[in-house]
């Protein structure tokens, strides 16, 4: 097969992962309720809970 | 405003302030397209003289929308300036790619849904309802973000290699460059939010941990690296459910019996409806890793079948 017959993948431009904070926030927030407890750290995140959604 | 009303006002508005910068050569479309998340709807951007376009997520530029379409716009026409020097390197990306002794360095393993459309002519390996393929990062191309090409059959038959080899390039790249790492979910929580003043227990009792690559980046695929499951029993010190938080990162939870699949699956399922964007998605369930007979299955079989052990011994 000659190189120029082939269909190339379109290559994608990923933008760097922005959302890691508030989805691992998120899944902390929500496995620390679902285990019926909350930690301190996990306590203390949870008033900080609106200023994610608004910064991320 | 709705999605479809949306998406109409913002391609006129996009064609209009095109026209008004007096962009030539550059078209504008919509079409749906195969991604590895599915399928998309994109504005695509179709340049003269160039096979490589630019496709923008409509879905998510409407889920941004804030009332302010103008900045919305104004932003992707300034994208679109910005790369409009991809004709002049269409020529060595393309080189690049078929290039198989310049690509092998940058093969790399990456982790997509199983049902992805992307699958029906590109080499993969399931790993329950999920699909490992061999991603090519192809380097010097974007100034935000990275570059990437998924192989596809055509490309490996073309490298004359077999899918094998392809993946053992893949996994070897992988280990090398971006290691395995582990880190306690809460703790990389409070770093990310850089709370500084946030009361961190000396004792937290981790339960929780994330598993990806040091650059987090695709970092989901690491559950394919040869030394995974072991270092993963060693860090959760036994069985774990694994959570497919995104394409780039696992959360693995200890199986203490304090959870149970069920509940797992529903918090995915709303995080997944929720917070992910489509193309961060990986998977709808978690799964469960048994130390002892080294089995990784669907969460729900296990806790069925440990169930149904439970009432036999009775």
């Amino acid at each position: 097969m000659r190189s120029e017959e082939i269909r190339i993948p379109e290559p994608e431009i990923i933008a760097e992962d922005t959302d890691k904070g508030k989805r691992l926030f998120v899944y902390a927030s929500a496995l620390s309720e679902a285990r019926g407890k909350s930690s301190g750290l996990m306590a203390e995140l949870e008033k900080t809970k609106n200023a994610v959604g608004e910064n991320a | 405003m709705e999605y479809d009303e949306f998406k109409k006002m913002f391609m006129e508005e996009v064609e209009h302030e095109i026209k008004a910068r007096i962009i030539e050569g550059v078209t504008i479309s919509n079409e749906e397209i195969r991604s590895p998340e599915g399928m998309t709807d994109r504005l695509i951007v179709k340049m003269e003289n160039s096979n490589i376009s630019m496709a923008f997520r409509l879905q998510e530029i409407y889920e941004d929308y804030d009332g302010r379409l103008d900045v919305q716009v104004e932003g992707l026409v300034d994208t679109i300036q910005e790369n409009m020097n991809v004709r002049e390197k269409e020529a060595d990306v393309k080189s690049f790619i078929m290039d198989f002794e310049r690509a092998k360095d940058h093969l790399h393993l990456r982790l997509i849904p199983g049902d992805s459309p992307a699958l029906s002519d590109t080499p993969h390996v399931m790993i329950e309802d999920m699909a490992l393929v061999s991603n090519l990062d192809i380097v010097g191309f974007a100034e935000d973000g990275r570059t990437c090409a998924i192989i596809c059959d055509a490309l490996l038959a073309h490298y004359g290699i077999s899918k094998d080899e392809l993946f053992e390039i893949a996994r070897d790249n992988s280990v090398a460059m971006e290691p395995l790492k582990f880190e306690a979910l809460e703790h990389k929580v409070a770093s990310l939010l850089q709370e500084e003043d946030i009361y961190v227990p000396v004792d937290m009792n981790n339960t929780a941990y994330i598993a990806t690559n040091t650059s987090g980046f695709n970092g989901a695929s690491v559950i394919a690296y040869p030394d995974f499951y072991e270092k993963a029993v060693e860090t959760m010190g036994g069985s774990f459910y694994m959570i497919p938080s995104s394409v780039h990162e696992f959360i693995l939870i200890k199986d203490d019996g304090g959870i149970n699949a069920k509940t797992l699956n529903a918090v995915i399922r709303d995080v997944n409806k929720n917070t992910l964007k489509p193309k961060d998605r990986l998977s709808s369930q978690c799964y469960h890793y048994d130390a002892k007979t080294k089995k990784l299955e669907q969460g729900l079989k296990f806790d069925k079948r440990i169930k149904e052990k439970k009432v036999g011994a009775r």
